[in-house]
């Protein structure tokens, strides 16, 4: 099922999505949160999720990382459909998401909170844990050389034994991303990653979307209200509201879509 | 059940039994403290599986008699492992349904368990006499009289608990440093983010709550065996809460506080004995609603000085962390 508006784009991009939200409903009691939503991710971009407050974005990346169980509709990733499916199992196949307000892994040090992540470790058997601590030490030698690497590019590697509930909004937001890389997914979501963040740390932020995504191949849907960082930053963008999908293309065209401005004007945003 | 009044003339018989109680709550708090200090699980219906450990093991190893279940005559070890096999068991039926339910359940289905558990020992005489409960020997008696003639016999009980409180505080603390242990405490502080990361959350707050329980089944069995029988009278609840004070006053998520809370606790119900028994300064129902009180304030005094008790792992976050400049950025 394609919208028109991706058909419009099948001009410019010849990869295929990677992730796919096919005609998406996610009610609560009365209210439609998410209604009949549809939108595609290609393999390799960035894309922006934006819309007025109380769109359903959130919801809708619930949806996705398998918190919420969607009414009907699908999830396909990577070919598969994933709808339904327990998060810990998505978030394994390399779909990845943080929240829009920031969890905390309080007292845990920022370290910790990076080994927690990388999945199949050995001592998390609980036998092997207690009778195998070679391999248990071998292995979090190699987890953490990752992890000091991210921190660096995080710029978070002096706060490297520090508790995570010692560590600034904005420093949380950044080791939210760094501890979900650890499992290194092929999609992320990012819900508001640079809400309350200081103008610096917002372009640390971005400088490190963009890294990973040249670098790393990690393929973004960000969700973010400041119009003119998604208009620079994202490859393409995708308008909800009111729950469903209103527009989606590259920047230049959703700029000047009028539905988009009235749903804008119309949302009070 | 706190143990004998003091006689000043057997100060050593007294001690010892002090420190056997330490040992006994300390596997208790042991138990609880992969559960709520690791995890973060509310159990409180501790009483519960120590009763099941206690009376399993009571039952593998008295002689057989028409006036109870079985009694299968097995040697003591049996009765130990048997006793923490079964209070797994049981607290795996438990977690089954009510560990995919958000947290509270758990606590209203743990805490109505310990209840009706007692009920059950308590109204099926057939099983282990009912009210009456169960003569239970104490192993290794004799071995110990014929090879240590006019040693104290609850040395025995010391060597057998120091062992147990060592291997298990060896075992927690390997887990605790693994990333099993790792993604315990990351379901404690928001299992949510656990999920996220991609971990089996249900998978290890069943193993979490049922290895706790085991050890809390291991507390029962040598308890019936140290006391030398078992009945309903010995799993009320309030020791649940004697449980949780000692885990919160020695440091909730560290080993060494859960067993030194244990020790804090019976100087703490010691101490107060001695008021009534010695000094009969109070009567024994002033000498109860006392205690209360004091517990009360002694938890009071607890949260506003030092809520992470005495050995609490959450410390460094109370103490600020100022000095790496981690909470100097502003957002
Ligand atoms: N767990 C929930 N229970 C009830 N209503 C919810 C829940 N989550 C979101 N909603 C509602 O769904 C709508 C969409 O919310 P949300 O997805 O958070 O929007 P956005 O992220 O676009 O601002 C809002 O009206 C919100 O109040
Ligand atoms: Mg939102």
């Amino acid at each position: 099922m394609q919208t028109e508006q991706t058909e419009s784009e099948a001009s410019e991009g010849v990869t295929e999505p990677i992730l796919a939200v096919e005609e998406v409903t996610k009610t609560f009691g009365e209210l439609l949160a998410v209604d009949n939503c549809s939108f595609e991710i290609e393999d390799g971009s960035i894309t922006g999720l934006i819309g007025p407050n109380g769109a359903g974005k959130s919801t809708m990346f619930n949806v996705i990382s398998g918190f919420y169980q969607p009414d009907s509709g699908t999830v396909r990733f990577n070919d598969e459909d994933i709808t339904g499916l327990p998060p810990n199992e998505i978030a394994h196949k390399g779909l990845v998401r943080t929240f829009q307000i920031t969890r905390d892994l309080t007292e845990m040090t920022v370290m910790e909170n990076m080994m927690l992540t990388p999945k199949n470790q050995t001592g998390e058997s609980m036998f092997r844990a207690v009778f195998d601590r070679g391999t248990i030490d071998r292995e979090n030698d190699a987890i953490a050389e990752r992890a000091d690497e991210l921190l660096e590019l995080f710029q978070l590697d002096h706060l490297r034994d520090e508790f995570s509930g010692n560590l600034s909004g904005g420093q949380r937001k950044l080791l939210e991303m760094a501890r979900m890389l650890m499992l290194e997914p092929d999609v992320m979501l990012l819900d508001e990653p640079m809400a309350g963040v200081n103008p610096t740390l917002e372009n640390d932020i971005v400088e490190r979307i963009e890294a990973l995504n040249r670098e790393e191949d990690v393929t973004f849907m960000i969700v973010e209200h400041d119009m003119g960082l998604v208009m620079d930053l994202c490859d393409r963008i995708v308008v909800m509201n009111e729950g469903t999908d209103l527009a989606a293309g590259p920047p230049s065209t959703i700029q000047n879509d009028e539905r988009v401005l009235e749903a804008y004007l119309g949302g009070g945003s | 059940m706190i143990g004998a009044p003091l006689q000043i003339a057997n100060v050593e018989g007294y001690l010892l039994t002090v420190l056997i109680w330490v040992g006994i709550y300390g596997l208790m708090a042991l138990g609880l403290n992969i559960q709520w200090g690791q995890t973060g699980l509310f159990n409180i219906g501790v009483i519960g599986f120590v009763a099941v450990g206690g009376y399993t093991s009571a039952t593998l190893t008295i002689p057989p008699s028409s006036s109870y279940f079985g009694g299968f005559g097995f040697p003591f070890p049996v009765g130990l492992v048997g006793g923490m096999l079964a209070a797994g068991f049981v607290a795996f039926l438990i977690a089954i349904p009510v560990l995919r339910l958000r947290e509270d359940y758990l606590a209203i289905a743990t805490i109505g368990f310990q209840e009706i558990i007692r009920l059950v020992y308590l109204n099926e005489e057939w099983y282990a006499g009912g009210p009456r409960g169960l003569r239970v020997e104490a192993p290794y008696r004799d071995l110990w009289e014929s090879a240590l003639p006019g040693v104290n016999f609850n040395w025995m009980w010391i060597i057998m608990l120091v062992l147990l409180l060592v291997i298990f505080y060896v075992v927690l603390e390997r887990l605790n440093n693994s990333p099993f242990g790792r993604v315990l405490k990351s379901i404690r502080e928001d299992e949510d983010v656990a999920l996220a990361a991609g971990k089996y959350v249900y998978g290890y707050k069943m193993r979490s709550f049922v290895f706790g329980c085991m050890i809390m089944g291991a507390a029962g069995s040598i308890q019936a065996h140290y006391i030398g029988y078992i009945n309903p009278d010995f799993f009320w609840p309030l020791i649940t809460f004697y449980v949780w004070i000692a885990l919160l006053l020695g440091g909730s998520g560290n080993n060494k506080g859960a067993i030194l809370g244990a020790g804090i606790l019976m100087l703490f119900l010691e101490g107060t004995n001695l008021l009534k028994a010695d000094l009969a300064l109070v009567s024994s129902t002033q000498l109860d609603a006392m205690r209360f009180a004091l517990v009360g304030l002694l938890l009071v005094g607890l949260m506003q000085y030092r809520p992470e008790g005495v050995l609490g792992e959450r410390r460094s976050l109370f103490e600020g962390g100022g000095d790496s400049g981690g909470s100097a950025d502003a957002d």
